[in-house]
């Protein structure tokens, strides 16, 4: 009869542990200015996950999706991860856009033993402080600023002035001080702005600019402002490249790269949706079909953050915290651009891409293996 | 044991069992942010309920009271018992430096200065980048230490958050009961006669400042420690619209609206996690349909 | 560079077009305050809601930019009123407290109405004039920009002369220097907060349709906006029409001056700097706090 028992008990555990999903918890912004990161985030997401499902999930079990809005804010970061930590019972956490609630997760996730994917933020600080004599649980699938600043400074070799305009966040400022650590010492600097996020207005700026005739202008904003600045730089009929990190492969200004006027300028990211490889041609379908968007970098992030996890849950035989970030630090995972290892501080070495606008449209030139 | 005392006596004993009731860490912090929210609204509570001046400065003295703590707990490796004198005595100070010249002018005068000053400590912590490192933030900030003992574990944070709300709210009480407080009641209901009885409204009005100043401070401190990271954003106006909703709606002028406003609206925006994308726009609802239809406050 | 002609005109001529663009975008703010005694903390998605609604019936109703602006300046009227009807007229009598905490929640609910219904994805309005550049001898003068500040000037001679000499604006002036005595001699003050509603929300809808074809379009972009409005208000003596207009002007100019001789950061400082030297030489604003018109 004990015997009975045990085995029935037995049985329903194993049943519990097969009818159990598998829960991954992005926290990311939903409201907000960046919220169009966001929505990008939630679809890949979704869409990462349902491509899983359809071909059964996870050692049989399925895979379900959860966001909850950070606001790009590093308390509600925190109470975001929390909630989906203890409440909601995640297995994994992806995400943020912004570093500053990154970083203000970690800790939460070191408490919490389970792996953190960084998906999108790209301060270096975050890497440094992951992996070996760190924060074992953070990983990062994307470049960070020091490595992609150093695809920057190599390809600006030739230019001998330069304008910079960043955005004045820790984003803009911070990546413009990695590129200029790594640019040649005769380099001029004719003018360093740093504007609001919501700053809609750059004629000061431009008419600055283009009364200083600099080679170049390193650009370090976002979707929404470059499209502003972009617009304005038209109108001024100006004929200074964009260089550095404009979002030039953004849907936000294709209209505005489309006329031409922005050949020559140049930038370097962790992703653009017109590289051309089968894997992300079936990607970029899928979301294309599905969305009727080209994905966002934001959203192959996390994408590929949903597909490194599966694959060591897979090889790990479990979603036990440690033993997923046992199987992470040991991931070859083929990725969409190429094999995806962590090194010790569980960076990936992901490579970017160096995109050039030729005769109005953003071509692939080169894939750059980070250093 | 009238009605009154058995309630507080009951809601003082759900307070100090909460951590046994619920074990979870997510109900626990934020659970400590709303104790941290109640400092803050007692601290707006005092300058616009007790004084019925308008002030945009929260945030300013929420930022001083950030980066003081922040900067000597990192650089310096101070105790939090000292980090927390002196970034109350950081709000003291940028209490008196607004408050001195704008409080003699005009009411109107004070609104502007409140909010100029504000918006211009955010641009020195973004600019001053030696000493705030900019828009970088500060990361890694340490976890509270009183006098050696560590507050790490969500526990430990939940009381030392429930004992500064109710040093705030104590605080309050004792003011607004004492012969200042009456002076700052007198002040704000009619000048003219508060004059005549001798009370000089501006010296009442800027001790009122001062001291909302230093308990702004205060938060801003346990802030920083508890989230472990701070950007200039801390000087952001998000806090403030939260914070006039609790202390408006929980009922501005009284000593425990602003606390019941504090714990509704910190646990109302959580509870609506439910439903992550149609959170805010239900949020907002809410808060129109209270201010529509129960305008006076939500309590007495 | 710093003493080129050219540069320090072409910084001018920056200045007026932003400059009448915030005077623009800031009236309707002064016109609330001013008449009503009220701050209107939803001024910001006002300005973003006319920027989609135009959006919308271009897209949607295939109206060309001319006619889809009129009829979005005819839906914002509509809605100003409702706004005024719903929030402002209920709590005349009380504080500033209830119409501020209402019209904050009106805005938070605008925001992610429009982010549910049109998306987070930011859109683009294109209007005729927005390619279009004069050059004058070197100084550049940009189509969209000119027809803001057209517009401004239009919209302001309209406004002061329905304030003057319709039964309405006289109601709404003697609102704004004498609400009890309004009151004594039979002023429907319910009636004078719609109307203030609706020519408020008119005239940031009208600085909707014109401005926003320069940039783009997404839920949050009445912040900025909403920031400069306010500074351009309480510099104008808040709640004054006149002071608000030169006020505007006066901040485009020493933004522009300030973002072209100095660097971004300085430009930012600037509102501030100015609010707090207005305070310090005239506390009553520019032409003191009523509104004369």
């Amino acid at each position: 009869m004990m015997r009975l028992l045990i085995a029935l008990a037995g049985l329903v555990a194993v049943a519990a542990a097969r009818g159990q999903d598998i829960k991954i918890g992005v926290a990311g912004p939903i409201t907000g200015p960046l919220a169009f990161l966001g929505q990008h985030m939630k679809w890949a997401g979704e869409l990462a996950t349902d491509e899983i499902n359809r071909q059964g999930g996870v050692l049989g079990r399925k895979l379900i999706f959860l966001m909850q809005d950070s606001a790009c804010r590093p308390a509600d970061g925190v109470a975001s991860a929390e909630k989906l930590l203890s409440q909601d019972g995640v297995d994994v956490m992806l995400g943020d856009v912004c570093s500053g609630s990154t970083m203000a997760i970690m800790p939460v996730i070191e408490k919490a033993q389970k792996p953190y994917i960084v998906t999108v933020s790209t301060h270096p600080d975050i890497t440094n402080k992951a992996g070996v004599g760190g924060n074992r649980w953070v990983f990062r699938t994307v470049a960070h600023d020091g490595m992609i600043a150093a695809v920057v400074a190599q390809k600006m070799k030739g230019l001998k002035s330069i304008a910079i305009v960043g955005e004045d966040t820790d984003y803009g400022r911070g990546a413009v001080k990695l590129m200029r650590e790594r640019l040649p010492a005769d380099m001029k600097i004719v003018s360093e702005d740093y504007l609001k996020q919501a700053e809609t207005d750059f004629l000061p700026i431009l008419t600055r600019i283009r009364a200083a005739k600099p080679d170049a202008i390193a650009t370090y904003v976002l979707d929404q402002q470059a499209a502003n600045l972009m617009k304005q730089y038209l109108q001024f009929g100006m004929n200074i490249p964009l260089v550095g990190r404009p979002p030039l492969g953004s849907g936000v200004v294709a209209e505005l790269v489309k006329t031409s006027k922005f050949d020559g300028s140049w930038t370097v990211y962790p992703y653009y949706d017109r590289f051309s490889n089968p894997k992300n041609e079936a990607f970029t379908q899928a979301y294309l079909a599905r969305y009727n968007q080209p994905p966002h970098y934001a959203g192959w992030g996390v994408y590929e953050g949903v597909k490194v996890y599966a694959d060591a849950v897979k090889r790990a035989g479990t979603t036990d915290g440690a033993k997923v970030r046992d199987a992470l630090e040991k991931s070859n995972y083929d990725a969409i651009l190429g094999p995806m290892r962590f090194d010790a501080h569980h960076q990936a070495g992901i490579r970017m891409m160096w995109i050039v606008v030729e005769k109005g449209t953003p071509t692939v030139k080169e894939l750059v293996s980070a250093k | 044991m009238n009605r009154r005392t058995a309630a507080f006596a009951a809601a003082g004993l759900v307070v100090l069992a909460f951590p046994l009731l619920v074990q979870s860490p997510y109900l626990l912090h934020i659970a400590v942010v709303t104790g941290i929210y109640v400092v803050l609204a007692q601290s707006l509570n005092l300058v616009l309920g007790y004084c019925g001046l308008l002030s945009l400065a929260t945030p300013a003295f929420f930022g001083i009271g950030a980066y003081v703590a922040t900067l000597l707990a990192l650089r310096a490796g101070w105790d939090t018992a000292a980090t927390l004198v002196l970034a109350a005595a950081g709000g003291l100070v940028a209490g008196v430096a607004i408050g001195f010249p704008s409080l003699r002018v005009s009411r109107h005068a004070f609104v502007i200065v409140t909010l100029a000053a504000t918006l211009l400590l955010q641009l020195v912590a973004l600019n001053w980048e030696d000493v705030t490192r900019g828009s970088l933030g500060l990361p890694n900030i340490p976890s509270a230490r009183f006098l050696g003992f560590a507050v790490v574990e969500r526990t430990q944070w939940y009381y030392a958050a429930a004992f500064a709300a109710t040093c705030a709210v104590a605080l309050t009480g004792l003011i607004v009961h004492s012969r200042f407080g009456r002076a700052m009641l007198a002040v704000r209901d009619d000048e003219q006669l508060a004059a005549a009885c001798g009370i000089d409204a501006f010296r009442t009005r800027l001790f009122a400042f001062c001291i909302s100043g230093a308990l702004a401070a205060v938060a801003g401190a346990l802030y920083a420690h508890f989230i472990t990271y701070i950007d200039p954003g801390v000087f952001g106006f998000s806090v403030t619209e939260t914070l006039h909703t609790m202390v408006i709606l929980g009922g501005a002028g009284t000593l425990w609206g602003p606390v019941a406003g504090a714990v509704i609206f910190t646990a109302l925006p959580e509870a609506l996690r439910l439903t992550p994308e149609l959170r805010s726009l239900i949020y907002g609802a809410i808060l129109l349909a209270i201010v529509l239809y129960q305008p006076r406050r939500l309590l007495g | 560079m710093a003493t080129d002609p050219l540069f320090l005109a072409q910084l001018a001529a920056n200045g007026l077009s932003v400059g009448l663009g915030y005077a623009l975008a800031a009236i309707g703010l002064a016109l609330i305050f001013g008449i009503l005694g009220q701050v209107n903390f939803a001024h910001g998605e006002l300005y973003m809601l006319a920027a989609f609604l135009l959006y919308w019936v271009m897209r949607s109703l295939g109206l060309p930019y001319w006619p889809g602006a009129l009829a979005t300046i005819a839906l914002m009227s509509a809605f100003g009123a409702l706004l005024a009807q719903l929030i402002i007229v209920p709590n005349l009598e009380r504080g500033f407290e209830a119409v501020v905490l209402g019209t904050l929640a009106l805005g938070i609910i605008l925001q992610n109405a429009v982010r549910l219904i049109f998306g987070a994805t930011p859109l683009d309005i294109s209007a005729p004039l927005e390619n279009l550049s004069l050059d004058l001898g070197g100084v550049l003068l940009f189509g969209q920009r000119l027809l803001v500040a057209g517009t401004f000037l239009v919209a302001f001679t309209a406004l002061w002369s329905f304030l003057r000499y319709s039964e309405i604006g006289r109601a709404m002036r003697a609102m704004a220097q004498n609400p009890e005595a309004c009151l004594m001699v039979g002023i429907d003050g319910r009636r004078v907060a719609r109307w203030t509603g609706a020519l408020a929300a008119a005239l940031v809808g009208l600085a909707g349709v014109t401005i926003s074809p320069l940039f783009d379009l997404y839920p949050n972009m009445g912040s900025e906006v909403v920031v400069k409005s306010f500074a351009v208000v309480i510099i104008g003596g808040m709640g004054n029409v006149w002071g608000a207009a030169i006020a505007g002007l006066a901040l485009g100019l020493a933004e522009s001056y300030a973002g072209g001789l100095g660097n971004a950061a300085l430009r930012d400082a600037i509102a501030f700097i100015v609010m707090i030297a207005m305070l310090l030489a005239r506390p009553q604003g520019i032409f003191g706090r009523t509104v004369r018109v």
